[in-house]
């Protein structure tokens, strides 16, 4: 990071592209704010609790909120563990060729587009998921929750592997040195030390989560309601991005139904935003590495 | 088997998402841009192969999307041509006074009420309207009810724009924007309400009847009595109540090489690409 | 009397040139034995040997056996965690965790036998005496140990492993890094726990060496040139060799 920025051709290139980026983000949030204002003049909060959405008549963004809401959950509850002991089993156990050849494969996995997740999902997933809980049918908040899992996986999983491979290997000599076995030195010494670098993945991954849209369209079920009880989450449901796959094009540009649909988007960029925000806020930095810093400052 | 079907539908279904537009972007190429109707789709997509062929500097692209997609683009004069599966409405002859909507008929089609091949196979081989109706409203939720198997029913409906779902609800309950409170899922395109009815085994939905297949099986509507199939003849006949106009539709009269493009799909060989596709053509 | 630790015939490499070479060494119970030798030699590879530590290189190998109280460490059934709670080690540089002083101290004792809890807070001051920092953080117990000067992070560090109550401690280079009040505090706290304790001490500074070590190993390009009695190896040498590093410090082995 120093060198790059020492290097002016390269300062000049990442202060432009910071520069675009920002301009961009406040573009689209000027613009959703804009074209979102008349629904919450037209509803008020209304649009905010309401859980009915019938375009010309009301719109109620509540049932996409708690879909949003509920399969992030599950993605995330699902990707954690799996993500975290396997970043633990690649840092910590494997050796240095098959760790690189498990990321590689991890960053390759992360870049495949949604579309593509959406369509294993629709084919293989619901039938899985019906198959196994003995389901009517197999799209479902708990399928896109899933299916999102599977998606966000390798980023929280690398991410959360380069916050454990940050802590100093001198924390693992040390707690090996004094005595304690292998798992009680991840457990203890190398666990407190990336714990901040691994929420941030897990943020990143949220986010990403919040963001996809296709394959969760593909197989939520698209039905805009709450469901009965409001944890049963084998029912289809609604999110907010996959609203806006299916609605977006047909109410392109006017009337209250537009205004509606930006009034969602505006509820996913400002909650994405901030979460993407503090989770770069903790990755960027800090990161385990912090530690060491402190440590290094306190030694001169 | 039947995941089998299910991830050949889906290949279908990522060809309509990711490789769509067919655009060849060409340099000084004329292009004459279309949206709209996944049941008109097929046809505009095999009838703009053959006008490229024979037009080498005339560049077609064409976004499904579904009948309201089909006029609200038109309507803001983001394509030439739309392709909707159902009339224009009210609501967007307001939303777009200065359009002057000029409608083309191209062919026919029946809206097939289908159901999965494992209930057809059970015994359900027809349905009344009262009987979708209450369907649709949730009144009858078990297949048992309508001579079936014991089976809840996983009610498939469709997205509030799609001309499938206009023509289909306008004869069910007489209403073409009439709410479902029984609905389980909502689906967009053909192919995607073809996929998810061949991957469940108790589904009720309504498909343009050229998507009816052996997994996805179109029942017989009985009116008073008599029990008509979703068939070619019965559409020529026009005895089968559930049918619509397929439509090509401009902004006035269509002029240059969308015109030309209207007049060959409406020409012998355009209808012959109509009928290719499943549908009835117009003469 | 009979050794702690037995060294037959060990041989070491990390997958290349071999680091040690056939050494073999005793070291006595209660004693305080400094390994020194130019750097390269294999001083600290020998010191770790002693606790398995290497065992963490990748491409490590030993050939040869080492006893610790008769029982062969490199055998398949050793349990490595009880032998490091038995033979401690305090490295170059402090590590201390990002916690506080009290914390750091029981980060060994607190996750290997957890129902002691009573006695937690006497072991703290105990041990915290016996490396001479209690006076200095009794009244900050609960502040981060990262405020500690380095001089009080090595103690530190002594006092976390002692807390373990090892028979060994093995200390590399603990001085290295200190300044001169610190490194006399530590040479002062070797010589005060000798005795009870026996301890290894790898260090560059032959006069450090001489004023706290009972023994002397000379290793040299991995091979072990000269082993006896401190006074003995000071002033009167067996090898050419270790007269030459003696008085230059350098040696050609
Ligand atoms: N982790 C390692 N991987 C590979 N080779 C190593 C490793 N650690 C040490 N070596 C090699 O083993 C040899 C001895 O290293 P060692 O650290 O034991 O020397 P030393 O005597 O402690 O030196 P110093 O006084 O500089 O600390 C060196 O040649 C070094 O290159
Ligand atoms: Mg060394």
């Amino acid at each position: 990071m120093w060198a790059l920025s020492r290097w002016r051709p390269g300062r000049a290139f990442f202060a432009s592209s910071f520069f675009i980026s920002i301009s961009v983000t406040g573009i689209i949030f000027i613009f959703l704010i804009m074209e979102s204002f008349p629904i919450f003049q037209h509803e008020g909060l209304g649009f905010l609790s309401g859980s009915e959405w019938y375009p010309g008549e009301v719109y109620g963004a509540l049932p996409m909120i708690y879909g949003t809401g509920v399969v992030t959950f599950i993605a995330v509850s699902f990707a954690l563990p799996l993500a975290l002991g396997s970043a633990i089993i690649t840092s910590e156990v494997l050796s240095g060729r098959v760790r690189l050849v498990i990321k590689m494969m991890m960053e390759l996995l992360a870049g495949i587009p949604g579309v593509v997740y959406g369509l294993l999902g629709i084919s293989l997933l619901t039938t899985a998921v019906k198959n196994t809980f003995n389901l009517i049918d197999g799209n479902s908040f708990f399928t896109a929750g899933i299916l999102l899992s599977i998606m966000i996986l390798p980023t929280v999983m690398t991410l959360s592997e380069d916050a454990l491979r940050s802590v100093p290997k001198e924390y693992r000599d040390q707690a090996l040195a004094l005595g304690l076995k292998r798992s009680e030195t991840i457990l203890y010494a190398v666990l407190p030390g990336a714990i901040k670098g691994i929420a941030g993945a897990v943020l990143l991954g949220i986010g990403r989560a919040m963001g996809e849209t296709i394959s969760v369209m593909l197989v939520i079920g698209s039905l805009d309601r709450i469901p009965r009880p409001f944890y049963n989450i084998f029912t289809t449901g609604q999110t907010i991005t996959s609203k806006l796959g299916r609605e977006g094009a047909e109410a392109l540009g006017v009337g209250y139904h537009w205004n509606a649909l930006a009034g969602l988007g505006l509820i996913l960029f400002l909650t994405v935003m901030g979460i993407t925000f503090i989770g770069n806020s903790i990755v960027g930095p800090l990161a385990g590495r912090g530690i060491n810093n402190k440590m290094k400052q306190k030694k001169r | 088997m039947r995941l089998k079907i299910g991830f050949i539908c889906s290949l279908m279904l990522l060809s309509e998402i990711v490789f769509l537009p067919l655009s060849t972007v060409g340099a000084e190429k004329a292009t004459i841009k279309m949206a709209g109707s996944t049941t008109v789709l097929p046809v505009a997509v095999r009838a703009a192969e053959k006008f490229m062929a024979v037009h080498p500097g005339i560049n077609i692209t064409i976004n499904p999307g579904g009948s309201g997609v089909g006029a609200k683009s038109l309507g803001n004069g983001l394509v030439d041509i739309g392709m909707i599966s159902r009339h224009i409405t009210d609501e967007e002859i307001k939303n777009f006074p200065k359009i002057d909507f000029n409608v083309h008929v191209i062919g026919r089609d029946a809206v097939a009420c289908v159901i999965s091949s494992e209930i057809y196979d059970a015994g359900v081989k027809k349905l009344s309207r009262e009987q979708i109706q209450k369907i649709y409203t949730g009144e009858i939720d078990n297949w048992k009810k309508v001579g079936g198997p014991d089976k809840s029913i996983f009610v498939i409906d469709k997205e509030a724009h799609r001309g499938t779902r206009h023509v289909f609800m306008a004869y069910i309950f007489g209403d073409e924007n009439a709410r479902t409170r029984g609905a389980d899922l909502i689906s967009g395109s053909n192919n995607e309400e073809q996929t998810k009815i061949a991957l469940s085994d108790t589904a009720i939905g309504m498909l343009s009847h050229a998507w009816i297949n052996k997994d996805v099986k179109g029942v017989g509507i009985e009116v008073n009595g008599p029990v008509i199939e979703p068939s070619i003849k019965n559409i020529k006949n026009g005895s089968y109540p559930i049918s619509r106009n397929l439509s090509l539709i401009t902004d006035g009269e269509p002029a240059g090489f969308a015109k030309e493009f209207i007049q060959y799909i409406l020409s012998l060989e355009g209808q012959k690409i109509v009928e290719a596709s499943g549908y009835v053509g117009i003469k | 009397m009979k050794p702690l630790f037995t060294l037959k015939d060990v041989s070491i490499d990390y997958g290349t040139s071999p680091v040690l070479k056939n050494v073999s060494l005793n070291f006595d119970k209660g004693k305080v034995t400094s390994i020194i030798g130019p750097s390269g030699a294999g001083k600290s590879t020998l010191l770790r040997t002693l606790n398995r530590m290497n065992d963490h290189i990748p491409c490590f190998r030993l050939r040869g056996e080492v006893f610790f109280d008769d029982e062969n460490i490199y055998n398949n059934g050793t349990k490595v965690p009880l032998l490091r709670q038995n033979v401690g080690m305090v490295f170059q540089k402090p590590c201390i965790f990002p916690k506080s002083i009290y914390d750091n101290v029981l980060f060994g004792v607190r996750h290997l036998c957890s129902g002691r809890k009573y006695e937690f807070p006497r072991i703290v001051e105990e041990m915290l005496k016996a490396v001479s920092l209690w006076e200095e953080v009794k009244d900050k117990l609960n502040r981060s140990a990262l405020e500690l000067s380095q001089g009080q992070q090595q103690r530190l560090s002594i006092a976390r492993a002692l807390a373990v109550e090892p028979r060994v401690l093995l200390m590399d280079e603990p001085t290295s890094s200190l300044d001169p009040t610190s490194t006399s505090a530590i040479e002062e706290l070797v010589g005060r726990l000798s005795g009870n304790l026996t301890i290894v001490i790898v260090t560059h500074k032959l006069d450090q060496a001489k004023k706290i070590a009972d023994d002397v190993v000379f290793i040299c390009e991995g091979k072990l040139i000269e082993h006896g009695m401190s006074e003995n190896v000071f002033s009167n040498p067996y090898q050419q060799q270790t007269k030459d590093y003696l008085r230059w410090h350098l040696c050609k082995c």
